[in-house]
This record gives structure tokens, C-alpha cells and sequence, in this order.
């Protein structure tokens, strides 16, 4: 299927290949491939192979005395994993390098999903953001699954994300991958419209002190870092991050008493233990003023645990837990503390040269307590979600550029119980470095507790959440395209049809009442697209954007109040173009240029939005970097009612990062 | 604007608060620590041998590019001064190299290992191999090495990583490695041809 396993982490290498690929345009470099005295060498070997079948036993002082060509014939298994190119991935991917978030300047997590041409972000205040993939966006977006360093970032509370509370210090994130469209076999049934995957760097790759110290007048932050060896073996990273965030205002320049502030410490530590072991973990706390009402508060702690190892007969497996505390007090609306616990167990196993199994195992409980205010309630106020799946992917190579992934997950949940998410997948390398693939998925958004719990206002209530509130259900197939279309020009296409069927509505019912129903049907459709162009050895152009159209309908019977317009809130279009330049060897400059499209149902305006970073580095390990977003407007409004909506202004912000 | 007594001090108590102990775990707690260390268990009971085999087979294959690769004499000290290895981000190799190059001598050169970080001076090194976690750290390490004679080794680095002499590729459950003979030519060193019949790939001067 996609990224056969989202631990294996097989984008990276994809990833890797595909920037080799920008760099090898700069030497006009051949390579040649000396494959007759490889075949050779491993005629002469098979022998002793197939004797030893597996891992070698020699000790480092037996080897030496082999010869290279001895050497290069042994089997270990920890490379078993066959790396792939980016061209063989049947998804609509894209990766966000650290390279790329470092040159944007952004300075959050929602921010630097903006260099995701497949997502749509939109700012609402100082501290919250609309963030999906392929539309349905909105305040409480629900068809994304989030995840940072395999951690679900999403609460069941709504099924989508409280971008105020999941921080991660940029400088330290390795890569983040968005893929857009259903990916559920492999990610859970929250991957309706897409995933977003943020990986952080091994402790290893982050040794030695960093301090970052950033200011502007939209935020400031300070970040300080240590990594280090740990005597026992393997390595360790502990940091801190304060950051302030200022108030945003309203069109008429009035002050929206938003400002907000939090704390944030972790760490990670990766050995080497008959595999990889990493233990993580953060805590954190956070203070959101509002103009009408106390403070909201924030707080959470979380620790992971994960061991990857290779086995036997080209087999990896996988355990990983993890327990993941929320607290969240928003006063006059509802308070909640969440716990969180998540096990998992994933094996890829090779069968025979034409099977490539990923299979897996996933309980995940969820234990809360919501306090509710005279506004909303949720009722029972405390309550035990649960989810256990088991999924299975066969990637069947039907020839050398042909492969086949079928895959389905199966899960039973508290509130709908058993549900099925079936995948089939096509990847035709037409050549080696282009690519086309087909996909045809059925993805599902499981009920949240807002969807079948809430009652608002708690006395008396006008809405409530539907006691017969099913899944929201997802039909689609997409195509693309990735590829080399010149030796310095990639590209990517992806078109995409959406049927969604039970999508949430708000059905009149007797007594002046409102209930949470499955009345809507919706029909979608889109392109996304994106490419590089590498004119230079330190010049690289890069575009990208969608293209979407959705159609809501009510479905018999439905008396949806919102008319069906309450799910979308999306761009028709939307396009940006990027600049990345190195002027000489201490100085880069980023430009971008953004497009959004207006929201139709909010009437908010299409806006242009004009970035520029520019970044000196004086000395090894120092970085300046002045960063300005929407150059052309004092503010805008990126989403939300004309009536009290934020807009988010033009910025400044000056960075240093020091490494020692 | 930043205010650490009003905004941050309070945050960091709570903070400091939350992860001191609260009383007696409950049931429930104990349940979330035990299941939390289940890999950790499952982990230390699975390790047994200390290096793997791609860590030994890795460090052998780093000594044998010494015997295979030609360094300008100018890059020794005197006919006598030793041959040094430099690793970088790879602890276990540089174990694994440490123990096996005592009483060994490449053209009757002394052969010494050396331990790397981000940031050492890499002067005086001949061959240098790179970890994953060192060229992640450092992507510019090339520029340190650029025109100098010393052989960059790295691991799985991406194909033409500016710099990179040889590059170990897993493939199909062995080990191999890739020879990018334009840099090696850069740098001034030469690599014999039977080190280069075993190569995966080459990057040959045009």
C-alpha cells in the first residue's frame, strides 16, 4: 500500500533518493552498475549462504581475514528491509524536510504545515487553527489522523486535533509527512481525509547543546536543548520550550484578548537493545487568555515506549505503548481530563519474493472526565472509549514494476462496534523513475463523545449529541502520477473522487430540539500537485496546490439546519510558489508567495499571502534568521464569521539559534 | 510580552507539580507503568550478543578499504606515522574496530581508531566513517573534507551526497557499497581496482 509501514519508516529513504535525485542533476555524473561480478561473487557464495541461512557468526577479527568479495556476500539481517524510491510510494504524499521548515521561518507546528501544498490551514486566533486535507475543514476538522513520533494527537472528545496543546521543537523534528486521501489499513480510522505525520530526530542526531532565542511581534519563544551519550549506551536529548504567543484582533483593529503562553519540557532516549528502543516524553502547560472569561488552562503529560527489531527470515517487528495524559479547563464552556492508553504490535514479514506483509495489533483505551458548564454538557460525564483493531497489508509484486496491496483493517469500538476499512492498491512503475498508481479505499470517522454525548446548554438542552450517531463513511479512489519529468524537474498529480455518505448533521426534532444525525451525503473531487524545479545547484523553485470541489446534499428525510453547509468551510483552490536561494555560503533566501481562495460559506475574503526568510550564519553552528509573513496586508481573516473573527497580522520575527 | 513571574514561573511549578509523585499510585497507575515497560522487557530480553553483525561486518569492511585505498604521502607525517580511522556516531563500530586493529599494520602503518563528534577537528584523520546519525547531525560534513585526502565513509546515505567516497547500501540482506570515484579523484586519493570489482556501483571520472 502506501508507507508499507509508518514505522519502518520506509519514506525516509524514499525521501533520501528523491533528493539525490536534485543533486544528481548538478554533477551530469554516470553511474555504472557492475552487476556481472556481483552475480558472480554471489554465485560463488550461495553455497555457504544457504548453509548459514540467516545471520553470520564470525566475530570482527574472523572477518577480517574474509575477502572483500566474501564480505559483500554475507547475510545480516538488520538490512533486510529492501529500501524503495519515492517514485514506488501509491500515495499522495508529500514530505516536509527539516530543511524545508527551517527556510520557511515557521515558528509552530500549524505553520509549517503550511508548506504542505495537500492540507488546507487556516489561522483562526493567536492559538487555534482549521487544519484537513481534501476539504471538511473547520473549527473541530475531524477527518485527519495526526500523529507525532507514532503518538495520536487527536482527542475523542471531538476527533480532531487541539492545535494549542501538541508543540514539538521544530529545530529537532527530522520530517513530517502529509499524506492526503484515506489511509486507514495502516493508520487507524481516524485517516479518512488524510495524515499527518510528525517524526522527530533520534537522540543521536541531536547531540550537543542548541538555544534558541526568537522573537517578534505575533510571538516569542526560547528553546533550550541538550543531547549527549548516555554511559550505559545510546543517547539522550532533554529540552525546554517557553513560548508567548501575542493577541491577535479583530477587522477593526481592536484588541481580541487572546494572547497566550506555555511551557514545554521533554526528552528521548534511543539504544541499542536486541533492536532500537526509545523512550519518550514530554509535559507541558499552558495559559489562553480570553476576552470574556478566565483563563483556559492546559496541561499534559505523555510518555512512550517503543522497540523495533529485525527477526529471522527478513521479518521486523514492532511493540509500542504509550500513555498520554490531557487536562483542558475552558471556563464557561467545559473542563476535561483525558488518559490515554495506547498498545500496539506490528510484524513485516517478506513471504517468499512476491509478499510483503505488514500485519498488526491495536488496543487503545481512553478514560474521561468532563465537568460541564450551564453552556454544554457531556453526559455520562465520565466514560471508557475503547478500540482494539487488527489489520493486515499484502503487497504482492505481480512483476518486477507492477505491485498489488491489498489491505483491510478490522476494529471494534465502544460506540458503533465492529467496522471495516478495506484498501486496494495498484503501483506500475512505468519506468525507473516514474511512477503511476491507483487506489480505491473505504475509510471511516468513528463517533466522537461530542457526536453522541453533548447537550447544550445543560438545562434544558436545544442540541444534542445523537444517540444513534453512526460512523461518517468514506468511498474513494484516486490516481496519480510522481516522477522525473526532466533530470532537474520533479512532479506530482493526484486526482482524487470522494463519495462520503453519513456525514454529520443537525436534525430538527419535536420540541424545538436538535440532534447530532447522519443526514448528509456529500460527493467531492480534486487535483493536488506539485513539483521542483532545480535550475541551479543553489537555486530551487518549488509550486504547488489544490484544486477541490465539494457538493453537501441532505439525504432523504434530513432536515440538516445548516442546509449542509456546516461541515465545509474549504478554498476551491489554492497555490503557492517558493523561491529557495543560497547566497554564497552564509546567506539563504526563501521567498514564497501563497494563494488561498475565499470560504464561500464564511465569506471570508481569498487572500495572497507574500513570506520572506532570510538566514545568516556567521559562524559554524549559528543561525540569524529574519522571518516576515503577509508582506502585502496590515491583516487578514484566514476563517471564522465575519461577526468577532480574528485576523491574523502581517509579522516580523527574529531568530538566533545557537549550537554549541 | 514576555512575563517569566506572572506567565512562567506558575507553569513551571504545576508543571514541576504534575510529575512529582501525587500520594500512592493507584491500581490503575501501576497498570500504565507495567504495560508502558512491556517493550522495554520484551527488548532486554531479547539482546544477548553485543554487537550485531552488520556493526561487525561494517568494521571490518572499513579496515579492508584501508589496505585497498592509496593516500598522498602528504597526508603522513613521516613513512612510520600511523593509519587513522575516524568514526563518527557509531560507537559500536569504533568498539568493534578498537579491539581487532591492535597488532595489525596496513603497509607497516600502525592503524588507530579515532572517536569523532560533531564539531572535532578531523585533522589528521585518513578514513572517516559517517554513522546515519553524524550526517543527520552535520549534512555539511562534506565541506570539512572537501579537497582534503581523507576517504568519507558513510551509511546509506542518500546516492550523491556531496563528499561521500563510499557509501554502504543494504541490498537484498547483504552489505554493499557504492565507490564515487570522482570524489575520491577530488581528494586525491586512489582506490584499487579489486576493492572496485566488488563495489555495487561506481561513479566514474568522465
Amino acid at each position: 500500500m502506501l508507507i508499507s509501514d509508518r514505522r519502518i519508516q520506509v519514506v525516509t529513504l524514499l525521501w533520501q533518493l528523491y533528493k539525490s535525485r536534485r543533486l544528481a542533476l548538478q554533477g551530469g555524473a554516470s553511474w555504472s552498475r557492475c552487476r556481472v561480478h556481483t552475480k558472480l561473487a554471489m554465485l560463488l557464495f550461495s553455497l555457504s549462504a544457504t548453509v548459514s541461512a540467516g545471520e553470520f557468526d564470525y566475530s570482527t577479527r574472523d572477518l577480517l581475514d574474509l575477502s572483500l568479495e566474501e564480505l559483500a556476500s554475507l547475510e545480516i539481517s538488520s538490512v533486510s528491509k529492501k529500501p524503495e524510491k519515492l517514485s514506488s510510494v501509491a500515495a499522495s504524499v508529500f514530505v516536509i524536510t527539516a530543511d524545508d521548515i527551517r527556510r520557511s521561518g515557521a515558528v509552530s507546528l500549524p505553520e509549517a504545515l503550511r508548506l504542505a501544498p495537500n492540507l488546507q490551514v487556516a489561522r483562526i486566533d493567536a492559538s487555534r487553527y482549521a487544519i484537513s486535507a481534501r476539504g471538511f475543514n473547520s473549527t473541530a476538522a475531524n477527518k485527519l489522523q495526526v500523529l507525532i513520533d507514532g503518538r495520536i494527537a487527536y482527542t475523542p472528545l471531538f476527533s480532531g486535533v487541539f492545535w494549542d496543546a501538541q508543540d514539538v521543537v521544530l529545530a529537532d523534528v527530522e520530517r513530517i509527512e502529509v499524506v492526503s486521501g484515506p489511509a486507514a489499513v495502516i493508520w487507524g480510522s481516524n485517516a479518512v481525509n488524510g495524515v499527518i505525520n510528525v517524526i522527530t530526530r533520534g537522540a543521536a542526531a541531536s547531540r550537543g547543546d542548541l538555544l534558541v532565542l526568537g522573537a517578534g511581534n505575533l510571538e516569542q519563544q526560547l528553546v533550550v536543548r541538550h543531547g549527549g551519550a548516555l554511559a550505559a549506551g545510546g543517547d539522550y536529548r532533554v529540552y525546554a520550550k517557553l513560548f508567548n504567543g501575542e493577541e491577535s484582533q479583530f477587522a477593526d483593529g481592536a484588541a481580541a484578548g487572546d494572547d497566550w503562553h506555555r511551557a514545554q519540557l521533554g526528552f528521548r532516549v534511543d539504544m541499542e537493545v536486541a533492536g532500537q528502543l526509545t523512550l519518550q516524553g514530554d509535559v507541558y502547560d499552558g495559559r489562553e487568555q480570553q476576552l470574556d472569561a478566565d483563563n483556559i488552562e492546559i496541561q499534559g503529560v505523555n510518555l512512550l515506549s517503543r522497540w523495533q527489531s529485525e527477526l529471522e527470515n527478513n521479518s521486523r517487528l514492532q511493540l509500542q505503548a504509550y500513555y498520554d495524559h490531557t487536562e483542558r479547563d475552558q471556563p464557561g464552556v467545559f473542563a476535561e481530563t483525558l488518559d490515554i492508553l495506547d498498545l500496539e504490535l506490528q510484524q513485516q514479514i517478506e513471504l517468499g519474493a512476491a509478499h510483503d506483509i505488514v500485519w498488526g495489533v491495536n488496543y487503545r483505551a481512553a478514560w474521561d472526565d468532563v465537568s460541564s458548564s450551564p453552556v454544554l454538557a457531556f453526559l455520562p460525564a465520565r466514560r471508557k472509549l475503547e478500540w482494539s483493531s487488527l489489520f493486515v497489508r499484502d503487497e504482492i509484486s505481480l512483476q518486477e514494476n507492477l505491485r498489488l496491496s491489498l489491505g483491510v483493517r478490522l476494529e471494534y469500538n465502544t460506540y458503533t462496534h465492529l467496522e471495516v476499512m478495506p484498501n486496494v492498491r495498484l503501483a506500475w512503475e512505468v519506468t525507473a523513475d516514474n511512477l503511476l498508481w491507483a487506489s480505491a479505499a473505504q475509510a471511516l470517522r468513528s463517533p466522537s463523545r461530542l457526536d453522541r454525548d453533548a447537550f447544550a446548554p445543560r438545562e434544558d438542552p436545544r442540541l444534542l449529541g445523537g444517540p444513534e450517531f453512526e460512523s461518517e463513511r468514506l468511498n474513494s479512489v484516486e490516481a496519480g502520477y510522481r516522477g522525473l519529468l526532466l533530470p532537474n524537474l520533479t512532479c506530482s498529480v493526484t486526482a482524487f473522487y470522494h463519495q462520503y455518505d453519513d456525514i454529520r448533521s443537525l436534525e430538527p426534532v419535536g420540541s424545538g430540539q436538535l440532534v447530532f444525525a447522519n443526514g448528509l451525503e456529500a460527493d467531492s473531487y480534486g487535483l493536488e500537485f506539485w513539483g521542483e524545479y532545480q535550475p541551479r545547484a543553489h537555486w530551487r523553485l518549488s509550486a504547488g496546490g489544490t484544486l477541490l470541489r465539494e457538493d453537501v446534499r441532505m439525504k432523504a428525510g434530513s432536515a440538516d439546519l445548516n442546509g449542509g453547509r456546516g461541515e465545509v468551510n474549504d478554498p476551491s483552490h489554492q497555490w503557492f510558489l517558493r523561491s529557495s536561494m543560497d547566497l554564497g555560503d552564509n546567506f539563504q533566501l526563501d521567498l514564497s508567495l501563497r494563494h488561498v481562495a475565499q470560504l464561500a460559506t464564511f465569506a471570508v475574503p481569498a487572500y495572497n499571502s507574500f513570506d520572506a526568510n532570510f538566514a545568516w550564519y556567521p559562524t559554524d553552528g549559528t543561525r540569524v534568521s529574519l522571518s516576515m509573513r503577509n508582506l502585502f496586508d496590515s491583516q487578514r481573516p484566514e476563517f471564522g464569521n465575519a461577526v468577532m473573527r480574528s485576523e491574523i497580522e502581517r509579522s516580523v520575527y527574529v531568530q538566533l539559534s545557537q549550537k554549541f | 510580552m514576555y512575563n517569566y513571574r506572572r506567565n512562567f514561573k506558575p507553569m513551571l511549578e504545576r508543571i514541576l507539580f504534575a510529575i512529582s509523585a501525587r500520594g500512592r499510585p493507584r491500581l490503575l497507575e501501576w497498570l500504565l507503568v507495567s504495560l508502558l515497560l512491556v517493550p522495554a522487557v520484551t527488548a532486554v530480553a531479547a539482546s544477548g550478543t553485543d554487537a550485531t553483525a552488520a556493526t561487525r561486518l561494517k568494521a571490518a569492511f572499513l579496515y579492508k578499504f584501508c589496505i585497498y585505498v592509496e593516500w598522498p604521502a602528504a597526508s603522513f607525517a613521516d613513512a612510520s606515522a600511523p593509519l587513522v580511522i575516524g568514526v563518527a556516531a557509531e560507537k559500536r563500530v569504533a568498539g568493534e574496530l578498537e579491539q581487532v586493529v591492535v597488532g595489525r599494520r596496513i603497509n607497516g602503518r600502525e592503524v588507530q581508531v579515532r572517536r569523532i563528534k560533531s564539531g572535532d577537528d578531523i585533522d589528521g584523520i585518513h578514513l572517516l566513517f559517517l554513522g546515519q546519525a553524524a550526517l543527520a547531525a552535520e549534512p555539511d560534513w562534506w565541506s570539512r573534507v572537501q579537497n582534503k585526502p581523507v576517504l568519507v565513509v558513510a551509511d546509506s546515505a542518500a546516492e550523491l551526497t556531496p563528499g561521500i567516497g563510499i557509501n554502504f547500501v543494504p541490498e537484498d540482506a547483504r552489505l554493499r557499497f557504492d565507490v564515487d570515484l570522482v570524489v575520491a579523484a577530488e581528494q586525491g586519493l586512489s582506490i584499487s581496482s579489486q576493492l572496485l570489482l566488488v563495489a555495487r556501483r561506481i561513479r566514474k571520472v568522465e
